[in-house]
């Protein structure tokens, strides 16, 4: 038996058992339920850029499915940060900026694992995301800052702060259009025709995700192909524990539907893993809140322009502003000097002048995960530090801002002196982002994991796809990734013709 | 399919037999529209019971817009906020027939007294 035939067979199989009352993989012709032009799994940046791009070229009867009641998944509940070199915006305050040298910080990020054709697609196109955007009616704040491992200030902040503030407007925009969107509607099986290329989706239709209960399971015709724009696992704890067991116990940022179910399915029909055991951690997450909420977003600014401290040592021990892994890790070994009797938070602090203009220190500060302290001694015995070495630490700190280096070489946008009152938040790194996923081309085609070419009809963005950032990914790029990418395979399913 | 679809059939019939229990309707529900609360007010679909669309709760209550959140110390507008703003269904939240659960609370520490 050829070993695609047997996957095939043994594909039947596998949804047989899944489905036990509709269909095999294989879809026979005259048998869907409903047809459309495409069909794209996913209501995020990758699901919602590739809908627009299949609009605009000229594709009619568009169907976005979304597994959830809520719209947009990680998409919708992230801070929308964008990091986007060479945009009017960031020229317009006067930043110099080059893909090129985005790119390089995402080698660096990436610890040169990056596929630099992925890589290179996503830097060079970023600026075209933002003028997508912006004909969307998303709203940015007028200024750009600069996140961890970025060599440049090139974030765009959405203008409320949210991912909301891009999947929002997109969605509505693509409504008007006469985009199709379906939610509570699971997709279980990519289906494949006799020469294998992928023509549709099985489907449980009134998908409840708390109970799993559907009312019924349906097939759909994708005449373009089907993209797969799913998202991470993040919150699938036995993928997460099989693939990467020392992750397991950890808390993840993911919504909770972000399960594994497509990766599966697309793994299922062949497609080439990449880097499937590799997942980011939040170096800005806290214990003391769930995911990755507002304290998170006040973090990147305590890091800008306060510090970090070791309780144990009362010192600094990370660049503050170094590539999330860098900064991970080093809070990963001072969380281990801790027991459970008496662990060592590691904690960041900045001063006054900087929560006013930290989006979410408002909301962090109000549900207790951020905390004011009048004098080194309040915040020294809040977080069980010496006082003296914590004293000494933000002398030292304020010398580096007067001008002196810093041995942990962190750039400095803005010199704000470290004075009481002081606002400090305790980091505990929480389980973000799958860095792998299915390999794509630059064209966002899912490779086959048998021949190393194009699955045909099978097209990949975002989150489930791997490679873009190699081991590891700067903050700010998942949603240029998604848009970048989810654009790409709108094009790109626009001019493929099923059976051709 | 088949075997699914009888027993949405049989869950229909019991639905609206006598045998079955009445599912509880909410008080201010009864308040505002006494015997004219029936079970076909919310599911307007004909035939086999479906969870209620937008357009049920629309028709009486206006659509989001119509309906804003009092200021409240968390700073939350469900009916306008920033990862949605009026794009969730009614029923994403709300419920008739078991407790209403804001899905703000999945993340959020706040509150809603008057969740309805």
């Amino acid at each position: 038996m050829k070993r695609r035939e047997f996957l095939t067979k043994s594909m039947g199989v596998t949804a047989a058992m899944a489905l036990p009352f509709s269909t095999t993989a294989v879809a026979s012709e005259n048998s869907w339920d409903r047809e459309y032009d495409l069909i794209i799994v996913g209501s995020g940046f990758a699901g919602l850029a590739a809908a627009y791009s299949a609009n605009k070229a000229g594709i009619k009867n568009i169907l976005v499915l979304e597994k959830m009641e809520t719209w947009g998944g990680n998409s919708a509940i992230c801070g929308g940060i964008a990091c986007m070199p060479n945009t009017s915006l960031q020229k317009k305050h006067g930043i110099e900026d080059s893909p090129e040298l985005m790119i390089k910080d995402m080698i660096k990020a990436g610890r040169g694992f990056n596929h630099p054709e992925l890589c290179k697609t996503l830097a060079t196109q970023a600026h075209t995301v933002y003028d997508m955007l912006i004909g969307c009616g998303v709203e940015f704040m007028d200024k750009i800052i600069r996140l961890g491992g970025h060599s440049a200030p090139r974030a765009h902040i959405p203008a409320n702060a949210s991912g909301g503030g891009i999947v929002v407007p997109m969605h509505k925009y693509l409504l008007d259009k006469g985009v199709q969107f379906q939610n509570r509607t699971q997709v279980t099986t990519l289906l494949r025709d006799k020469d294998n290329a992928i023509t549709g989706v099985a489907v449980q239709e009134k998908f409840d995700f708390d109970t799993e209960k559907f009312k019924s399971e349906q097939t759909y015709k994708s005449r373009h192909g089907v993209i797969v724009a799913t998202g991470g696992w993040g919150q699938d704890k036995q993928f997460v524990k099989t693939t990467m067991p020392i992750y397991a116990h950890l808390e993840a940022t993911a919504q909770p539907g972000a399960t594994a179910g497509m990766i599966k399915s697309l793994l299922a029909v062949g497609s080439l893993p990449i880097m499937i055991d590799m997942y980011q951690l939040g170096p800005w997450a806290s214990p003391d809140e769930r995911g990755a909420g507002p304290a998170s977003f006040f973090a990147d600014y305590s890091f800008s322009e306060g510090i970090a401290i070791d309780p144990m040592t009362g010192k600094r021990f990370m660049n503050e502003l170094a590539d999330r892994r860098t900064r991970a890790e080093a809070q990963l070994v001072v969380l281990e000097k801790g027991t459970e009797e008496k662990p060592n938070y590691p904690f960041t602090f900045c001063s006054e002048a900087t929560t006013k203009r930290a989006e979410g220190f408002k909301g962090a500060y109000r549900d207790g995960a951020v905390n004011k302290s009048n004098s080194v001694a309040e915040l020294a015995k809040r977080h069980g530090v010496d006082e003296k070495l914590l004293a000494q630490s933000i002398a030292d700190w304020n010398e580096i801002v007067e001008g002196k280096p810093d041995p942990f070489n962190k750039p400095l946008d803005r010199r704000t002196e470290l004075k009481p009152p002081f606002y400090s938040l305790r980091l505990s790194p929480k389980l973000h982002y799958c860095m792998g996923g299915v390999a794509i081309t630059p064209n966002a085609e899912v490779i086959d994991a048998t021949t190393c070419e194009p699955i045909k009809g099978l097209f990949a963005a975002g989150e489930v796809a791997g490679g873009t950032h190699g081991m590891d990914r700067l903050g700010g790029c998942s949603s240029v990734d998604g848009l970048v990418f989810g654009q790409i395979a709108g094009r790109t399913a626009a001019n493929y013709k099923a059976n051709a | 399919m088949k075997t699914s679809f009888a027993v949405a059939v049989i869950a229909t019939l019991l639905s609206c037999s006598a045998l079955a229990a009445k599912p509880s309707i909410k008080q201010h529900h009864i308040d505002a529209l006494g015997d004219d609360m029936n079970c076909r007010t919310c599911h307007t679909t004909k035939g086999a019971f479906e969870r209620p669309s937008d357009q049920a709760c629309i028709d009486c209550h206006g659509g989001m817009h119509d309906i804003p959140t009092e200021p409240n110390r968390f700073d939350k507008n469900p009916h306008n906020s920033h990862h949605y703003e009026d794009l969730l269904e009614c029923m994403v939240c709300h419920s008739e027939h078991k407790p209403s659960k804001d899905i703000c609370s999945d993340c959020h520490k706040v509150e809603f007294n008057n969740l309805k």
